[in-house]
């Protein structure tokens, strides 16, 4: 990770750290710095959303609106560190949607207990399918267990991080972790001999 | 004894990482105590570590893909918007809106003995569909939907141009086919246009909507307020940069120019009256026009031009108006 003077002269792509990178790019050019930005975190961007909204025509439109955000407040980057940065907003964009999405009245969560039955006590399983069982057992979670549960595990988010963001004690996010783990610990019992 | 409670809270913990050294040696000893004490803690640690796994294969988004809808955005002056509000009108409305020009249409209709066709044929007109929702036909325009309408599907067809006030109904999404294209309304209210021989046009004023062509679902840009895509034949759909503040106008009975070129003064004229003007000095069509319309009519349009440009308005033959210096 280090900056060799020798290797600036090479252009862009040199073993400058990204960061670094992406800073002088800013300060040099806004729409090549935004290409650079946008291919190189788009992906991380993108599937932070798609965790916690499993949906990718959504997880990629606000994603996009993420890239929006940043485009329009790029005078006022030049102190931040892109990825924590990005990864911040990715979070909150997806957050943002599902409380807007609570208010209209409808969340993909809110699946009848019979759909829910039959998912989690479906009987033999490929190993094949066993990161998508997986995945409908996080996705089976609480509301807000889900999204707490997906933000430490996923999002490497500390307690502390996730009841700042949802705006609970780390108490009330301890418990629901504590209850995450419990639940899946049942739907997820065939995998866990 | 330690409540199970505060055992769990170690656990959380612990699995955090932010455990203090005094809290982990009650954990120990709490381990210790019991072989199913330490049973349990494995499960759930097992369960911890299991879980890492869930989004290993995700699916991987078209990085080119976005970075060509996003970038088309960065040509554009002005701050891009991820919501905008054109007039009062519209946030009153407060739903998705949507206008959609389409090319080459051609209108099937599935169930031919039991479909209902609305037509506006020279003015505009306003009805109501069986699941309450309420469609603004403009001149020329026409809306057809089958028998089964509100019952399993929510789909129409439309030629020409409409506003679309949707009643929510999330089990049941409403569809607009026209010409090449689809639109799915995630939001409440839109409008879609369609002229033959001009490609399919989408743009959203507010809320979100899919927009889709032959690929269906699988290619569907999904556009927010704000946003315009277009639809040409036999491609995909593309977001695009709209200019144009009368696209609404049929519907607001209004015209709006701020500092505009008069050829493009002139065009959202043609449209709004249905009329066409011949201008015999191209050199007038770059002169800067700023005016506003509320519930214009021709002659006091066309008088109020004449005078402010500074340019001779005669009318050549019905519907015809030559403009000369």
């Amino acid at each position: 990770m280090n900056v060799h003077a020798e290797n600036q002269h090479k252009g862009y792509f040199c073993t400058m750290p990204e960061n670094a990178r992406l800073q002088s790019l800013l300060q040099e050019d806004e729409r090549q710095f935004m290409e650079a930005l946008f291919k190189t975190y788009f992906p991380l961007v993108c599937k932070s959303i798609y965790r916690l909204i499993p949906d990718m025509a959504t997880a990629e439109d606000l994603a996009q609106e993420v890239f929006i955000k940043i485009w329009n407040r790029r005078d006022q980057l030049n102190e931040v560190y892109f990825k924590a940065y990005l990864h911040r907003a990715a979070v909150n964009m997806a957050l943002d949607h599902i409380d807007k999405n609570k208010r209209r009245g409808g969340t993909h969560q809110e699946l009848s207990p019979a759909v829910e039955d039959l998912r989690t006590t479906a009987p033999t399983v490929h190993v094949k399918e066993t990161k998508q069982r997986i995945r409908e057992a996080v996705d089976q979670l609480p509301e807000k267990c889900r999204e707490i549960f997906i933000l430490s595990r996923f999002e490497e988010m500390s307690y502390k991080e996730i009841a700042q963001h949802l705006q609970l004690s780390v108490k009330t996010v301890e418990n629901q972790m504590i209850t995450a783990l419990k639940k899946l610990r049942v739907s997820l019992k065939e995998f866990l001999e | 004894m330690l409540s199970n409670d505060h055992i769990d809270t170690l656990i959380a913990r612990e699995i955090e990482g932010e455990i203090t050294a005094e809290e982990m040696g009650q954990l120990q000893s709490w381990l210790e105590a019991d072989p199913a004490n330490q049973a349990y803690y494995e499960s759930l640690k097992d369960t911890w570590d299991l879980a890492a796994g869930a989004w290993s294969e995700m699916p991987e988004p078209d990085v080119e893909r976005n970075w060509q809808r996003f970038s088309e955005n960065l040509t554009a002056p002005a701050p891009l918007r991820v919501v905008t509000r054109r007039s009062s009108w519209w946030r009153m409305a407060a739903a998705a809106i949507v206008i959609v020009a389409a090319a080459g249409l051609t209108f099937t209709l599935i169930q031919r003995n039991k479909e209902t066709v609305l037509t506006a044929d020279n003015g505009k007109k306003t009805f109501t569909l069986p699941d309450g929702s309420k469609v603004y036909l403009n001149r020329n325009s026409q809306l057809a939907y089958n028998g089964s309408f509100g019952d399993d599907n929510r789909t129409v067809q439309l030629k020409g141009e409409a506003f679309f006030d949707v009643a929510a109904d999330a089990a049941n999404p409403f569809i607009v086919a026209a010409g090449a294209s689809q639109t799915k309304v995630l939001g409440t209210t839109f409008v879609i246009k369609a002229y033959d021989d001009k490609p399919v046009q989408l743009d959203v004023v507010t809320g979100k909507v899919a927009f889709s062509g032959k690929k269906g679902d699988n290619g569907a840009l999904v556009l927010t307020a704000g946003h315009t895509a277009i639809l040409q034949t036999d491609k995909e759909p593309r977001q695009i940069q709209n200019s144009d503040p009368n696209f609404m106008a049929w519907k607001e009975n209004r015209l709006y120019f701020s500092n505009v070129p008069l050829y493009k003064t002139l065009s959202a004229i043609e449209a709004y009256f249905n009329i066409r003007f011949i201008v015999s000095d191209p050199s007038l069509l770059n002169l800067n026009y700023t005016g506003t319309f509320d519930d214009p009519a021709l002659t006091e349009v066309l008088d109020v031009i004449s005078k402010t440009a500074e340019v001779k308005i005669s009318e050549e033959e019905k519907d015809v108006y030559r403009i000369s210096r």
